[in-house]
């Protein structure tokens, strides 16, 4: 009788140990796929990462940003005329005239300074029209790709 | 308890009743040991179907998330990866790209493990339009186990193609160098071919480090600098019809390479397209006669070497006479000049008179501590080496002291300047942000060629040439910008052609305390209406300058200073013509008798 209890528990043990060990292989096994999968991500994402950064740098190359602000804005590159040196040339605040109160006087400095500088400066003006690659990323990219490489 | 014989088999025999019950007899042991066993067996076959259906759940269910991605991503389509990590990248000072590698996909299909090449190749034409349905269907046809359908695909192009499914088609990868900036940087950044392996510029010289770090390498450039650069430049050979041009700013402290271009240019996507003269790298590479430039060193050498007073006077009335050559003037201002007259008009009679003082061993050993007589170090593998007299005679101290009959480096030259101007140490040049990357063996970098004083007088100098001479078009209000201008025949099979020039000019600004050392070189200008038929550097080079430096404020937000005293102020009282010159009278050693001068006389005037 006992031999037959100790061997049904030696059998019970067995299966419970079989049953850990597979599950904890099964989970391993899981873990390792799932961490080689985030290792995949990874460099999927930085792969595509690379790309997104080539392109974002190549629609803001310079040449192209001038060009697209000369059609879209009526702006020039600031000039050093448009550059107040004296601070004195800046009016002074006016006192905030208060209800009830009697206005107080406007200081003269009020009015614009003439500008200090002698010379004749330059007015601001749009640079020099330059010639712009208008290839988008993806022509690029495939002009990069067809290119035979060097020797 | 029922006593009956045991006979299962009686038909008759009363049903057992429901619930436990115990048949007794010989053989019942026998019979409930059977029954136990079926109730086990069936017991293990029922935990075996709910273990499968567990796991069943957990594959389908539970994993099926992840599994999902792996076959959006490569299975079903096997990778062949030929490169394990890109090259490293290559930035500007402000993290901009310059260069970098991205991953391209090469298609190709096994045949045979196609399943409908029809669906297959309707779906490819799909995507690549430049391939027509019938070929793409006659390649998946095909009795090979190896077709190429496309090389280097973009990754919009592949993630459709892994949409298709289909288990025949695979990809090789490998990374291919891109660079965003195109043109703008090709001498400098370089490129590179086959393999990543880099064959010119930073690409070539740093080939080892690019290869093996993940850390970008940062280069001295600003790429908006760069672009400003390279469209007054071009604006510039534009107009005057040049052949060619380039440019450099230099940060005159540090010796950083702001900005270098050198025009024409090329595509470092296709180098093999671009001819010898689009990628020759004129900044360092190419060496020049730079003609008038070089009398700022001249004139420095006899500031420092002989302490000369700004008033020493030089007859330039006569032009000088030399063996078989004659050194005149191009404006001949017949006049006995000063210091800052001479310098401010250029005058090539007055500067060798300045060499003839210096001495053949002072200029020497002056052009030899600036660097003039080696090849430059430099982080650049592509580096010219400078052409000087050999041998050295008496009238080669008397045409390099303007430029003539010495070829350098436009690279050395800026950076000549930026040691004369900045704290009278040399400054070396450098492209490379990381100092412990760097190529260059000696740290030469700090040694002193002239005192402050010198420094100083030199600042003055070059100042007055914008204020008043020769590079007033190179002048922005505000920004105290000095320099000196060379206009240089080109010297063609030893023959010095009068049409072909090469123009240049070398400033800095602010003058009172030089920040940045701009230069531009303007190869084969051609006279135009607007320079009243001159292409001389004051009328090509000299605006390109005001123009790249005005550009140059905008961006790095660089205020004018209109109160700042003008260093040329301190040298009017030199200058005979000057209308607002000051009445007070000059000091004693305005008029002073130069000493140890070849007598002018001596030497017979050259008909002219």
């Amino acid at each position: 009788m006992n031999a037959r209890i100790s061997a049904l528990m030696v059998l019970g043990l067995a299966a419970v140990l079989g049953a850990a060990l597979f599950i904890t292989s099964e989970n391993v096994q899981r873990t390792e796929k799932e961490l080689s999968i985030v290792r995949d991500k990874l460099g999927y994402e930085r792969d595509a990462m690379r790309v997104l950064n080539a392109e974002w740098t190549y629609l803001n190359r310079p040449d192209r940003l001038e060009q697209l602000a000369r059609t879209y804005l009526k702006l020039a590159p600031g000039s050093v005329s448009q550059v107040m040196t004296d601070p004195n040339a800046i009016p002074e605040p006016m006192t905030p005239i208060l209800p009830g109160t009697k206005p107080t006087f406007v200081p003269a400095s009020f009015k614009l300074a003439d500008t200090p500088s002698t010379t004749a400066t330059p007015k601001p003006s749009l640079p020099a029209q330059t010639q712009t690659n208008t290839m988008t990323f993806k022509q690029l990219i495939n002009r990069v790709a067809t290119t035979p490489d060097m020797p | 308890m029922i006593d009956a014989p045991l006979n299962l088999h009686i038909p008759d025999a009363p049903l057992p009743p429901k619930g436990r019950f115990q048949i007794a007899g010989v053989r019942s042991a026998s019979l409930s040991q059977a029954y136990g066993r079926i109730v086990m067996i069936s017991a293990i076959f029922m935990l075996a179907y709910v273990i499968v259906i567990i796991r069943a759940f957990d594959l389908m269910i539970l994993q099926g998330s992840l599994v999902n991605f792996r076959e959006t991503h490569d299975a079903g389509a096997n990778i062949v990866s030929t490169v394990s990590s890109p090259r490293a990248d290559i930035i500007d000072r402000n993290g901009i790209l310059l260069a970098t590698s991205i991953k391209m996909a090469s298609l190709y299909a096994d045949p045979h493990l196609i399943l409908e090449p029809a669906d297959a190749a309707k779906g490819l034409a799909k995507i690549f339009p430049d391939q027509n349905y019938g070929e793409l269907l006659a390649k998946l046809q095909s009795d090979k186990r190896f077709v190429w359908i496309k090389r280097n695909l973009t990754p919009d192009e592949q993630a459709a193609v892994l949409e298709l499914g289909q288990p025949g088609l695979a990809f090789q990868e490998e990374y291919k160098r891109l660079y965003p900036q195109g043109p703008l940087t090709a001498h400098f950044v370089g490129y590179s071919g086959v393999d990543g392996q880099g064959l010119s510029g930073v690409e070539h010289g740093f080939n080892k480090t690019l290869a093996t770090s993940e850390q970008p390498i940062a280069l001295t450039l600003d790429v908006r600098l760069q672009h400003i650069l390279r469209r007054e430049l071009q604006q510039t050979i534009a107009d005057f019809t040049a052949i060619g041009g380039s440019g450099l700013i230099m940060n005159a402290r540090t010796g950083d390479i702001l900005a270098a271009v050198s025009l024409p240019d090329f595509d470092p996507h296709n180098p093999s397209a671009a001819k010898p003269e689009q990628q020759f790298n004129r900044i360092t590479l190419g060496t020049y006669e730079l003609g008038s430039c070089f009398k700022i060193f001249t004139t420095a050498a006899l500031l420092e070497q002989q302490q000369a007073a700004m008033g020493r006077t030089f007859d330039t009335r006569n032009p000088i006479k030399v063996g078989r050559f004659t050194i005149s003037d191009y404006h001949p201002e017949n006049r006995v000049q000063t210091i800052p007259e001479v310098f401010m008009h250029s005058s090539n009679i007055g500067t060798a008179m300045m060499a003839q003082q210096i001495g053949t061993t002072g200029l020497k050993s002056f052009f030899d501590q600036l660097g003039f007589f080696d090849t430059i170090d430099f982080d650049l593998p592509e580096v010219g080496k400078p052409q000087i007299p050999n041998p050295w005679r008496e009238v080669s101290t008397l045409t390099t002291s303007y430029g003539h009959g010495i070829a350098i480096t436009p690279l050395q030259l800026a950076s000549a300047t930026a040691a004369v101007i900045g704290n009278g140490t040399i400054i070396k040049p450098r492209l490379i942000m990381d100092r412990s990357l760097t190529r260059s063996k000696a740290q030469t970098s700090g040694d002193r060629v002239v005192s402050d004083d010198t420094v100083t007088k030199m600042r003055e100098l070059m100042r007055l040439v914008v204020k008043h001479g020769t590079g007033s078009k190179a002048d922005v209000p505000g920004l105290l910008v000095g320099g000196k201008t060379g206009t240089a025949e080109k010297n063609l099979n030893g023959r010095y052609q009068k049409k072909k020039l090469l123009s240049s000019f070398v400033g800095a600004f602010p003058m009172d305390s030089p920040e940045y050392v701009v230069m531009v070189n303007i190869d084969e200008p051609q006279p135009n209406k607007s320079s009243y038929g001159y292409a001389t550097a004051g009328w090509t080079a000299a605006p390109t300058v005001g123009r790249v430096v005005a550009g140059m404020s905008a961006v790095l937000g660089l205020a004018p200073d209109d109160m700042a005293a003008d260093p040329a102020d301190e040298l009017t009282m030199y200058l005979a013509d000057f209308k607002d010159k000051p009445k007070s009278t000059p000091p004693e050693d305005f008029a002073e008798t130069p000493t140890g001068v070849t007598p002018v006389a001596a030497i017979e005037p050259a008909a002219r």
